[in-house]
C-alpha cells in the first residue's frame, strides 16, 4: 500500500490537470508530468477522453440569436424629459397641503354633523317603545271631549252672525288654501314617518292625539267662520264642516279601534319577533287613518280640517315630551331641542364651506397673479 | 466610431453610442444569459435589465475588456434572478425545462430538418444537464466551452483567481460528464 500511495497521488494530481491540459493552460513541467502519467495509466487516458467528448459536445451546442434588439430608449433609462419643477410649484406645495387639510376638515365636519343628525333621529325613534301606555291613556281620554264638542257645535254654528265683509272672507279662504297644501304635505310626511319608525302603538297614539283635537278645532273654526264671514260661501263651508264633524269623529273612533285591534294582534303574533323594522300592522294602521282622513277632507272641509290636523301633528312632533293626555313613562328620554341643534350644525357646516371657498379663491387669485 | 469611442460617448450620456455597443454585444450577452437561466424569456428579461444597469453604471468602467465588464453585469443580473426564482420555485420549474418549440429563433434554417431536430434535441439535453450544475460552475463552463473564452477572459469576467477558475472548470466538466454518462449521451466505455 505504501508503494501505491505516491502513484495514486500522482493520478489524482494528473486528473486535476486534465481539464487545463485540454485547454493548453498548463505549464511545461505540468505537461511533462501529466503525459508521463497518461502513458502509465489507461484509467487516466479514459478520463481524458471522456472530458474531451464532453467539451466537444458543449462546443456543438446551438447558438441563439437575440430574440429582439435590446437597445435602450430614453424611457428605459429614465432620461425622458420630465417637466421641471418651478419655484412657484415648490412654493405652492405646502399651501396646497393646508388647503387639502382644510378640505378634509370640512368633509369630516359634514360627516360628523350628518351622523349627529341621524343619532338624534334614532333617539326620537327610541321613544316609540314607550308609546303603548301613552296610547292606551289617550284612547281612554280622547272620546269624552270630542263628543261634548260635537253636541255643542251645531248650537254655536246657529248663533254665528254674518257681519264680515265678503273680501276678507275670500282672502282668508285663499290663505287657508295655501296653508292646506303645505300642511297636507307635512301630514303625508308624518304618516310615512309613522310607517317607518313607529310600531302599531305609535300609530294608535298618533290617531288618538292628533285627530280628535283637530276635529274639535275644526268645529270651533267652523263656528267662528260662520260668525265672522257673512258671505254665503263661507257659511256653507262652515255648515258642511260642522255636519261632517260627527263623521270625522266616528271615523277617528273607528281608526282607533282598528288600531287597538291590530296592536293586540301584532302583540300576540309578534312577541318573538324583536326586529326593529316596522311591523306590517303599523303600515296598515297608517293607511287606515290616511283613508279616514281622505273621507273627511272633502274640498269644502279640507280648508278647515287638514290645517288643523297638520298643526296638531307638527306641534306633537316638535316636542319630544308627550302631550298632557298621554303622560311620559318613567324611563322616557329627556327633552332635547333637536331643531336648535340642527340649526347650529348647519351654521357650522356653512361656515366651514365658506372657509373652504375663500381658500380656493385665494389660491386661484394667487395662481393668476403669479402667471402674469 | 470604434468601441472605445462609443464607450467614451456613452459615458457622457450618449444613448445612441451605448446602443451601438448593445448591438455589438447583445448576441453574446443573450446566449450567456440563456445558458445560465435555462429559459429564453428569462434570458431576454435579464439581458435587457443588464443593459439598463450597464448604461447607468458605465461611468464606473475603467478600461479593460468591455465584453468582460458587460458579461459580469449580465451574469450578476442572472444570479440575482436565479436567487429570486429559487425563493419562488413554482415559477422557475417550468422555465428550466427548455423547449425549442418556443424558441424558433434558435433553429438554424440552413440545416436539413432532421439534422436540425437532432441538433436541437441534443442541445436541449445538454442544457438540462448544464442546469444541474451550480450557477458558479455553470458560468465558467459556459464561458469556456460554449463561448470559447480564454482563462484570462474568464478571470476578468468573473473576477476570480486563475487557480479558482481552473479548479472550478475542472469540477464543472467532470460533473457534467457524469450527468451525460447517466443520460447515455457519452459512450458507455467511459464509465468508471
Amino acid at each position: 500500500m505504501t508503494n501505491d500511495q505516491p502513484l495514486l497521488n500522482r493520478i489524482e494530481r494528473a486528473k486535476a490537470l486534465l481539464s487545463p491540459y485540454l485547454d493548453g493552460e498548463v505549464t511545461a513541467v505540468e505537461r511533462e508530468q501529466l503525459e508521463t502519467a497518461l502513458a502509465q495509466s489507461p484509467e487516466l487516458q479514459a478520463d481524458l477522453k471522456s472530458l474531451q467528448q464532453t467539451v466537444a459536445l458543449l462546443g456543438e451546442m446551438p447558438r441563439a440569436s437575440a430574440p429582439r434588439p435590446f437597445t435602450l430608449t430614453e424611457a428605459d433609462v429614465g432620461l425622458s424629459a420630465a417637466p421641471k419643477k418651478t419655484g412657484f410649484s415648490v412654493w405652492l406645495k405646502p399651501f396646497m397641503g393646508a388647503a387639502a387639510a382644510l378640505a378634509a376638515l370640512f368633509v369630516v365636519g359634514i360627516l360628523v354633523l350628518l351622523n349627529f343628525g341621524s343619532t338624534k333621529e334614532a333617539s326620537q325613534i327610541a321613544l316609540a317603545p314607550a308609546a303603548p301606555q301613552m296610547a292606551q291613556e289617550a284612547k281612554m281620554e280622547s272620546p269624552a271631549p270630542t263628543l261634548e264638542m260635537q253636541r255643542a257645535a251645531p248650537e254655536e254654528a246657529a248663533e254665528a252672525p254674518m257681519e264680515q265683509p265678503a273680501a276678507e272672507a275670500v282672502n282668508s279662504a285663499g290663505i287657508e288654501k295655501a296653508v292646506v297644501e303645505e300642511m297636507e304635505a307635512e301630514g303625508e310626511a308624518a304618516l310615512s314617518f309613522a310607517e317607518m319608525a313607529s310600531p302599531p302603538e305609535a300609530a294608535q297614539e298618533s290617531a288618538a292625539e292628533v285627530v280628535p283635537p283637530a276635529a274639535e278645532k275644526m268645529i270651533e273654526a267652523g263656528a267662528a267662520m260662520k260668525e265672522t264671514a257673512p258671505k254665503a260661501e263661507a257659511a256653507d263651508i262652515a255648515e258642511i264642516a260642522m255636519e261632517e264633524a260627527p263623521m270625522a269623529l266616528d271615523a277617528v273612533s273607528g281608526a282607533v279601534k282598528r288600531a287597538a285591534e291590530m296592536t293586540a294582534a301584532s302583540d300576540a303574533a309578534g312577541d318573538a319577533a324583536e326586529e326593529p323594522a316596522p311591523p306590517p300592522a303599523a303600515t296598515q294602521i297608517a293607511e287606515a287613518i290616511e283613508a279616514d282622513a281622505a273621507l273627511l277632507t272633502t274640498p269644502q272641509t279640507a280648508t278647515l280640517f287638514v290645517p288643523l290636523v297638520a298643526q296638531e301633528k307638527r306641534s306633537s312632533a316638535e316636542t319630544v315630551s308627550p302631550p298632557a293626555s298621554a303622560p311620559v313613562s318613567a324611563d322616557a328620554t329627556p327633552e332635547v331641542p333637536v331643531r336648535q341643534t340642527q340649526t347650529g350644525a348647519m351654521a357650522l357646516a356653512i361656515g366651514l364651506a365658506v372657509m373652504g371657498l375663500i381658500l380656493v379663491f385665494v389660491v386661484a387669485i394667487f395662481l393668476i397673479v403669479k402667471r402674469k | 466610431m470604434n468601441e472605445s469611442q462609443n464607450i467614451q460617448a456613452a459615458q457622457k450620456g450618449d444613448l445612441a453610442a451605448f446602443n451601438r455597443l448593445v448591438m455589438a454585444h447583445q448576441g453574446l450577452a443573450y446566449n450567456v444569459a440563456w445558458r445560465l437561466m435555462g429559459s429564453a424569456d428569462a434570458a431576454a428579461d435579464s439581458t435587457q435589465e443588464a443593459f439598463i444597469k450597464a448604461f447607468k453604471s458605465i461611468k464606473q468602467y475603467r478600461g479593460g475588456s468591455f465584453k468582460s465588464w458587460l458579461l459580469r453585469i449580465v451574469s450578476n443580473t442572472c444570479y440575482d434572478q436565479l436567487r429570486y426564482n429559487k425563493r419562488r420555485p413554482t415559477e422557475a420549474l417550468e422555465d428550466d425545462n427548455f423547449d425549442s418549440d418556443y424558441a424558433p429563433h434558435l433553429i438554424d434554417h440552413a440545416e436539413r430538418p432532421e439534422e436540425g431536430l437532432l441538433r436541437q434535441e441534443l442541445g436541449d439535453m445538454l442544457q438540462q444537464a448544464i442546469s444541474q450544475l451550480s450557477p458558479d460552475q455553470r458560468l465558467v463552463l459556459i464561458l469556456s466551452d460554449v463561448e470559447g473564452f480564454s482563462y484570462q477572459e474568464i478571470v476578468q469576467t468573473t473576477d476570480l483567481a486563475l487557480g479558482t477558475v481552473k479548479s472550478r472548470l475542472n469540477r464543472a466538466r467532470r460533473k457534467l460528464r457524469d450527468i451525460l454518462l447517466k443520460q447515455e449521451l457519452l459512450p458507455q466505455q467511459y464509465r468508471q
